[in-house]
């Protein structure tokens, strides 16, 4: 396909834009694949070649808030799930079929999303007599081929119904570990790890003695987390190691991150996932001071976690042992900090501070005693700061994107030889065994056989099923499905609202810290959730005002760092990714260059 | 190259006959051989003969033609030129303008002639027949689960080899012996790759770079395989090896191998680390002084007319169009910055600098004094390097997969 030079500058950027011949191939063009009319008025995005290929939203009928005992049919079911302790809830909404009964307290505002609107007068303009309509958007239950739509929706509800009932009064929140390296992460939270009882006394026991016959004396907790031979001998975390734990009020899918700067990569795999992070601090004195620095990591990886959209941080000033509790110490670290981490864009009301030692244990589930340390003595202890954190709502209603970050073959319980078995996030909309979902960007369609789910403990009752938030496996059934089509960075979405896949879009670049100016030409490595390909930016569209996001400068010849501007990207490859306002996992993507992270980018459209 | 022969008239017309010797004087000739020269060789013919009885017979006949050249074709991977053209000369074998597509050979001479010779391609051909022997490297980018091979020469940086891998990542409850199973492939096919495509006769040195430990375990797996395979030629080269560090596996991490100061000794006198260099500079002066660092061909011009450009930096790819206007144009660019005492580099198009320059327009200049821009609605921003139809230059890439 060759380009066509433009050669006059339209003063519009949109004329710019031959959407036809210069676009990545996007689905949305395919031929649908058995999208029925009545599904068809589910596609809310609409491509407007008018507009220069932007996705618009086709015009919002006004839309009042109806309280779902009123609601004719369809009905907006709301599940309230009402949590003993501190008062989070966790709310999500349905477009679904279900009765609400009147004891269902009433929803609070804020929740009833603009797409929440526009469902509810698509559901109602496209059915009005039956109670039960194909024609919302649904997670992949709306199959066409199946002729059960009804019982699909209900049994979605019901099965989410079941899901939340079967956390009990626990929240589920999915929390990454950061910091710089050798800053305690792993043995932190190893060792939290043995005091809430996920670890046996026989287990620490072991590792004690390996650790010290192996040299390294301190690392049993550690190495609860590490667990490859790599990691243990060398004493560093090189990849995101998973494990959970139960708070009072939450269940805690942890992500121990790696902090060394080569290893970022990985890193940020592991942050997309998550939905408050973790911060450790090394108190000690020199140590503290390195990792703050311009090439340490402890800014890098905050900077990472605000822009991958974590926004509730828990800093944990770690090994305060050697710095001998003293609050001074505390009171300097936690001030230099919070200047930092405020310019980083992070609420100070949504960062909390507290001191430990994980070597030690102190102050991670027990409160301090107030002779080893009179100042914090009656403060929160780790675990306290931990069962605060908010879980985001989570967007179930929405459909399936499961983003797939490791793929394995074969055996190991997955349904025998030909299956094969995807680990991964589910971002949005849920899925069970028998759904049929299409695999993107290779663009087959398969059915689901197995899932289990990070959930999966709480919610035996539930059956298998993974919802929005959580992690875990799908397997799909080995019959017609070629193995080399899944790989990190494929996503099963669902059939009737696939995911778009691209290789060139347009986006809006915060540059953070850049060596050079950026320029037509600039390469640099793109990475999103669990992918990172080689990008180049073809076009400088515009560049604008960060804060007031006013247009500033059309077409510059270059950009430089803390700025603002809209690009135009080539990928080396297609990638599924979303307009941000879509999908906040798929639309966030860092650009990173020579080890160093160059800008935070979301996606504007493609 | 060897030059055999070189006749230039005043007119600045001529004939040039030089001796290929080796795979990147391919990519001079590729330099040096436009539309509408005559180029003149030895190549094989198929010759259909028929005898009295009626029998067809057809055998590949030898003979030296002159071709008028209509279309160049350059494959990177392999190193080989094919020049398409009707002949222009009386041949035994081949009737006059008959089609005829000449591959170029090594070990053959070749002569070229042309109308007009102009500074550019002379020079080119006088660093062709240069002597002096550039450093020849070999490195190897890898993170886990991809790894590049590439040779890099003073005129071309080749992907020989692409390995890609899918390696798990550690789960929970994950035996790490898979992870390791999966990395020992991953090391077994670069291993292989490297054996299959490193010349260790040409090259002086290896340089092994990734992120991490990678590449310290690869270099422990590579020996230890070389010993219990009896590789006596690895072994031998084992002090050509040299470790350093990249910020992650793919090609773009080529650039940050060639500026590394742990290997800049041995690069010193190779063209890709001084045009790696120049671009740096022009990128810091950008940085620094905007009215000092100009890209875009209108922009540039308009500086020179100013006798304003100190550093003049053009893409070999500009030169290789097929418009006779547009050479001329940069040819006359390139002289007058040599007139006003400026210093012009020419990148090559399959070095990174090269490419990247390329996605820059091709002509970037660091001036003497700062000028003021001109205005930028005037300028066609999305002029590059583009072949004669408007169509955006297809220069030959680098993709090895």
């Amino acid at each position: 396909m060759s380009r066509r030079r433009v050669k006059n500058i339209a003063l519009n950027d949109d004329e710019d834009y031959d959407v036809d011949e210069s676009f990545g191939h996007s689905f949305e063009d395919e031929p649908a694949f058995g999208v029925s009319p009545a599904t068809a008025s589910a596609y809310l995005f609409v491509r407007d070649k008018d507009t220069g290929g932007r996705i618009t939203q086709p015009p919002l009928p006004d839309v009042k808030e109806e309280p779902p005992q009123s609601a004719p049919a369809p009905q907006m079911a709301r599940l309230h799930v009402a949590t003993a302790g501190p008062a989070h809830s966790v709310k999500v909404g349905f477009a679904g079929a279900v009765a609400v009964s009147p004891s269902v307290p009433s929803p609070s505002p804020r929740l009833l999303s603009t797409k929440q609107q526009q469902q509810q007068q698509a559901a109602s303009s496209a059915s009005n007599s039956r109670s039960a309509s194909p024609a919302p958007p649904r997670k992949n239950g709306a199959d066409p081929d199946s002729a059960g739509g009804d019982s699909t929706e209900a049994s979605a509800t019901e099965a989410y119904k079941r899901y939340c009932a079967g956390l009990g009064d626990r929240a589920m929140i999915n929390l990454v570990i950061i910091g710089h390296v050798d800053a305690g992460k792993s043995t932190l939270i190893g060792h939290l790890l043995y005091l809430l009882g996920a670890v046996s006394q026989k287990v620490i026991h072991r590792y004690e003695q390996e650790c010290r016959k192996a040299g390294k004396p301190s690392f049993q907790f550690a190495w609860v987390l590490d667990e490859s031979e790599e990691e243990r001998q060398r004493g560093v975390t090189m990849d995101v190691a998973r494990s959970q734990l139960s708070t009072p009020h939450r269940l805690v899918n942890l992500l121990d991150c790696p902090g060394h700067k080569d290893f970022i990569p990985n890193m940020i795999s592991g942050a997309m996932a998550a939905d408050a992070a973790l911060l450790v601090i090394n108190a000690t004195r020199g140590e503290f001071e390195s990792g703050f620095d311009q090439g340490g990591q402890t800014r890098e990886h905050a900077l990472l976690a605000r822009g991958l959209g974590i926004g509730q941080l828990v800093v944990a000033i770690n090994k305060m042992d050697t710095a001998k509790w003293s609050e001074t110490r505390f009171a300097e670290i936690r001030d230099k900090l919070g200047v930092y981490l405020k310019s980083v864009g992070f609420k100070p009301d949504c960062v909390s501070y507290c001191p430990v030692s994980g070597l030690e244990g102190a102050n991670l589930n027990k409160p301090l005693s107030a002779e080893l340390c009179p100042w914090y003595a009656s403060g929160p202890t780790l675990v306290d700061l931990i069962d605060r954190l908010t879980p985001p709502p989570r967007s179930v209603d929405k459909p399936l994107r499961f983003y797939i970050s490791e793929v394995s073959t074969g055996g190991r319980g997955t349904g025998g030889s030909g299956a094969v078995t995807c680990f991964g996030n589910a971002l949005s909309g849920y899925a069970a065994p028998g759904h049929k979902l299409l695999l993107l960007p290779a663009n087959q369609r398969i059915t689901v056989k197995a899932v289990t789910s990070s959930g999966q403990d709480a919610s035996a009752a539930a059956g298998p099923a993974i919802f929005a938030g959580d992690s875990g496996t799908i397997s799909v059934s080995g019959g017609g499905v070629d193995p080399a089509h899944f790989g990190p960075g494929s996503v099963l979405s669902s059939v009737t609202m696939p995911c778009p896949c691209t290789n060139r879009l347009r986006a809006k670049l915060l540059l953070i810290n850049v060596s050079q100016p950026v320029t037509k030409g600039y390469q640099a490595i793109f990475h999103q959730q669990a992918v990172s390909v080689p990008v180049t930016i073809i076009r400088l569209l515009a560049q604008i005002n960060k804060s007031t996001g006013q247009l500033e400068r059309r077409h510059p010849r270059y950009i430089l760092s803390n700025c603002c501007a809209e690009v135009e990207l080539q990928l080396d490859r297609p990638l599924c990714l979303d307009v941000y306002t879509n999908s906040r996992e798929l639309g966030k993507f860092m650009l990173r260059d020579r080890g160093v992270t160059v800008a935070a980018g979301t996606v504007l459209c493609y | 190259m060897r030059l055999i022969h070189k006749d230039i008239n005043k007119d600045r017309s001529g004939q040039v006959t030089l001796l290929p010797e080796n795979p990147e004087d391919m990519w001079h000739a590729y330099n040096l051989v436009r539309v509408g020269d005559r180029l003149r060789s030895t190549t094989l013919r198929k010759v259909t003969t028929e005898n009295a009885a009626g029998t067809v017979s057809s055998q590949k006949q030898r003979t030296t033609l002159t071709v008028l050249v209509e279309s160049v074709y350059f494959d990177v991977q392999g190193c080989s030129l094919q020049v398409k053209g009707r002949n222009a000369e009386e041949n035994a074998y081949v009737k006059m303008g008959a089609y005829h597509t000449i591959d170029l050979e090594l070990q053959r001479k070749f002569t070229i002639v042309k109308d007009e010779w102009d500074s550019v391609s002379l020079d080119r051909v006088d660093e062709a027949t240069d002597i002096a022997r550039h450093a020849d490297l070999s490195a190897i980018v890898m993170q886990e689960g991809l790894g590049h091979i590439c040779l890099i020469t003073s005129s071309m940086t080749l992907v020989r080899c692409r390995v890609e891998v899918n390696v798990p990542k550690k789960r929970k409850g994950f035996q790490s012996s898979q992870l390791d199973k999966a990395m020992q492939r991953f090391y077994e096919q670069l291993y292989q790759g490297l054996n299959k495509h490193i010349n260790f006769g040409i090259v002086k040195c290896v340089i092994l770079a990734s992120p991490g430990f990678t590449k310290d375990d690869f270099y422990e797996y590579c020996f230890r395989q070389a010993i219990k395979e009896d590789n006596k030629v690895l072994i031998e080269n084992k002090p050509k090896f040299v470790l350093v560090h990249s910020s992650s596996g793919h090609r773009q991490a080529l650039k940050e191998v060639l500026e590394d100061p742990n290997i800049a000794n041995k690069l010193a006198d190779t063209r890709a680390a001084l045009e790696v260099k120049a671009l740096a500079d022009f990128y810091s002066m950008l940085k620094s002084d905007p009215s000092r660092a100009f890209y875009g061909v209108k922009h540039v011009e308009m500086a020179n007319e100013n006798h304003a450009i100190e550093v003049l930096l053009i893409s070999d790819s500009l030169f290789r169009s097929n418009k006779i206007e547009e050479r001329r144009r940069f040819v006359k660019l390139v002289d007058s910055v040599r007139e006003n005492a400026g210093q012009v580099r020419i990148f090559s198009s399959l070095h990174p600098s090269g490419e990247q320059l390329n996605q820059l327009t091709g002509v970037a200049a660091i001036l003497r004094f700062p000028m003021h821009e001109p205005d930028d609605s005037d300028i066609d921003d999305d002029y590059g390097p583009t072949d004669g139809d408007g169509n955006g230059l297809d220069y030959p890439t680098n993709a090895a997969s």
